[in-house]
């Protein structure tokens, strides 16, 4: 006999538009099991002098099977539609009122019944042109009269019970739940045989781009789907869905699985300055985050540490301090080291002059506190470093100029600080001659600091801001000045 | 507006004198920075460890940020917690530490002070687990600029393991590398 294979709801992620979606539906019922020859009178009288009256009648019976194309939301009017829609007065809904004014158009009123009518949503927008080339199409369309028909998304058709096969209820079940998917589309394809009966179910998840298909694309030839229906005797029907889309190109395929986009106020605004802060036209915005994690080697307690930041030329601050002090610290019962963990952030805006060779300088002063409350100085460090992105830490050893053995008594009695210009110890340059001589200077070292920093900028660049209006406020300058910028990036990622 | 997706745990703690530590911690950020999703407050369990001198929290962290500006850059504050067997419990450590600037898995070591003893009476207390001298203010903890008067204690530290995912920052020009 013939085998039956299981029926199973096929799957489908789409990138491309769904439009373009078609499938071929290859239906034909099974007269028998063996190739007969149809007996059909008026057909035999058309090749009466026919030698060949029996391959003929063979060819006829081939016929029997109905091959047919169907666009996604393609409308193909069953033969109780066109009977229904060919009356005016039976035409309440505008849809209704659609297929009755192209039955009118077709002439398709005067069809017997037994064959349906096509309607192309795409040759029906050209029927309102009403001109030749829509006529055209409209013949043709009146060719692809057969037994399939459709019932596409605008009939908002519910299928019963008897009708729907189970994927039916599996999608309206599906649909109850997943309210999220709201705007999905249905299709059904049916079979004008008696009763009608439905082949194929498709459901379309705009979001998700999901095509749902039961029964799943198939081959006529090797597994094809069977029908079979008892009425005064029983009929038996075979079909398959081929999927014959285009395979095209897509250039911009959308968004599948990505994440999404967030529902906030602000992603509706597009203007760049308005979604983010930008740093003033031809300067660079530098953000520094500091961290002084701790001091060790000092022979007090109760330390502290003062720092000053001398900023580069042509660099402006634009939010932070540069001279502040931690909080004094201790060492504590399970480790010798003070803890400071302290941070703190730097923003700086880097004007068009700035020098990147020139460098950004932190002093420290490390202070102890003793229980009088009396001051001293436990060391002086210095770190420099370029305003270039990265991260670096570093120990700093601390200096002190040595103590006579007076100054080591007064410290130790008395306490206070000596003044002692330790900026420009490190780093003047003014003074500075070709040799550097330091020989009668005697310094001593007392600890370290343990300090990190991390650096990162953000530029101005005129190709980041959409620009509506391309004549405004774009001088010769500016473009000048974007090209050396454009250039110079290039060259430092060229050169790196 | 950029987005940074801050995803890891606050591990443990470790160097503390005291065995069962629990902590809290927020995220202090700019007023450009908004929360998009997830939590930016909350406390660990109470933990101690017989073996070594840590206490293990292994406490997730999910937050979802989205900022318009890089000023005021999120910071991590936390604050350790000592619990005595009458349930009582007093600050042992407070800290706070930038999140990293730059987008991967990075382990941050928070080091954590205390509140020095002001009075030997304070110190006594402190010494037969009365509990120590907290900060009237959480604020005080990553704020001020003169902050030399408060005199502190070095404590334990905090491990933290972060994971970073930045989004956009490219789009308005930031560059971290």
């Amino acid at each position: 006999m013939f085998h039956i294979f299981p029926k199973h709801t096929g799957v489908y992620n789409i990138l491309d538009n769904i439009e373009y979606l078609e499938l071929e539906v290859h239906f034909r019922h099974i007269n028998s099991l063996l190739k007969l020859p149809k007996f059909d009178r008026a057909f035999i009288d058309v090749n009466i002098n026919s030698l060949t009256k029996n391959i003929e009648s063979f060819k006829h019976t081939e016929d029997a099977t109905c091959l047919r194309r169907i666009r996604w939301q393609e409308k193909l009017l069953s033969p109780s539609e066109i009977e229904l829609y060919k009356d005016e007065r039976s035409c309440l809904t505008d849809t209704q009122k659609k297929y009755n004014q192209w039955l009118l158009e077709t002439g398709v009123s005067e069809v017997s019944s037994g064959h349906s009518s096509s309607v192309n949503e795409v040759s029906k927008r050209c029927h309102k042109k009403r001109n030749k080339k829509s006529r055209k199409a409209e013949l043709s369309s009146k060719e692809r009269w057969g037994e399939i028909f459709t019932y596409v998304h605008e009939d908002d058709f519910n299928p019963d019970d008897g009708a729907l096969l189970s994927n039916g209820k599996k999608i309206e079940k599906q649909t109850r739940f997943d309210e999220h998917v709201a705007a999905q589309q249905f299709m059904y394809i049916f079979a004008a045989i008696s009763p009608d009966t439905q082949l194929v179910s498709l459901a379309w998840y705009p979001e998700l781009r999901q095509l749902h298909i039961y029964p799943d694309f198939n081959d006529f030839a090797v597994n094809p789907y069977y029908i079979q229906v008892d009425t005064d005797y029983r009929h038996l029907y075979a079909f398959a869905v081929h999927n014959v889309s285009k395979r095209r190109y897509v250039a911009n395929p959308t968004t599948y699985l990505r994440l999404p986009e967030l529902t906030a106020h602000w992603q509706e605004e597009r203007d760049l300055n308005t979604l983010f802060d930008l740093p003033p036209k031809r300067t660079t915005r530098i953000s520094l985050l500091f961290e002084l994690r701790q001091a060790s080697g000092f022979s007090y307690d109760n330390i502290n540490v003062r720092y000053q930041i001398k900023l580069p030329a042509n660099t402006i601050l634009e939010e932070g301090v540069l001279n502040a002090s931690t909080h004094a610290s201790s060492p504590g019962p399970a480790n010798v080291d003070c803890f400071f963990g302290y941070n703190w952030q730097l923003t700086l805006l880097c004007e068009e002059d700035f020098d990147p060779t020139h460098l950004l300088h932190v002093y420290f002063e490390v202070i102890s506190i003793d229980s009088w409350g009396r001051e001293r100085i436990e060391g002086y460090a210095h770190y420099s470093t370029y305003l270039l992105t990265g991260s670096k830490s570093a120990k700093l050893m601390c200096l002190c100029p040595a103590d006579g053995i007076l100054e080591t008594l007064t410290r130790y009695l008395i306490g206070g600080r000596r003044l002692f210009d330790f900026m420009s110890f490190y780093t003047d340059t003014a003074k500075d001659t070709l040799v550097k001589s330091r020989y009668g200077c005697r310094i001593k070292s007392t600890g370290q600091l343990e300090l990190s920093c991390q650096c990162f900028r953000q530029r101005h660049c005129e190709l980041l801001t959409p620009c509506t209006n391309k004549t405004s406020g774009m001088t010769l300058d500016d473009i000048m000045l974007a090209y050396r910028e454009s250039r110079r990036r290039l060259e430092a990622v060229v050169l790196k | 507006m950029a987005e940074v997706h801050v995803i890891g745990q606050i591990l443990k703690a470790v160097d503390f004198a005291e065995p069962h530590l629990y902590c809290k911690w927020s995220l202090q950020s700019g007023s450009a920075w908004k929360l998009v999703q997830g939590e930016v407050a909350g406390q660990t369990l109470v933990s101690s460890n017989r073996l070594e001198q840590a206490s293990d929290f292994a406490h997730p962290l999910d937050i979802h940020l989205a900022t318009a500006s890089i000023q005021g850059w999120p910071k991590l504050h936390v604050e350790v917690y000592a619990v005595n067997v009458l349930h009582k419990s007093w600050p042992v450590g407070y800290g706070f530490v930038h999140i990293p600037s730059r987008p991967g898995a990075h382990r941050l070591e928070l080091l954590t002070w205390k509140v020095a003893p002001l009075t030997w009476w304070d110190s006594v207390r402190e010494k037969f687990g009365g509990g120590g001298v907290g900060l009237s203010k959480a604020d005080l903890i990553y704020t001020g600029v003169e902050r030399y008067k408060l005199q502190t204690r070095s404590s334990g530290k905090i491990i933290i393991d972060l994971n970073l995912v930045f989004r956009n920052f490219a789009k308005f020009g930031v560059e971290f590398k």
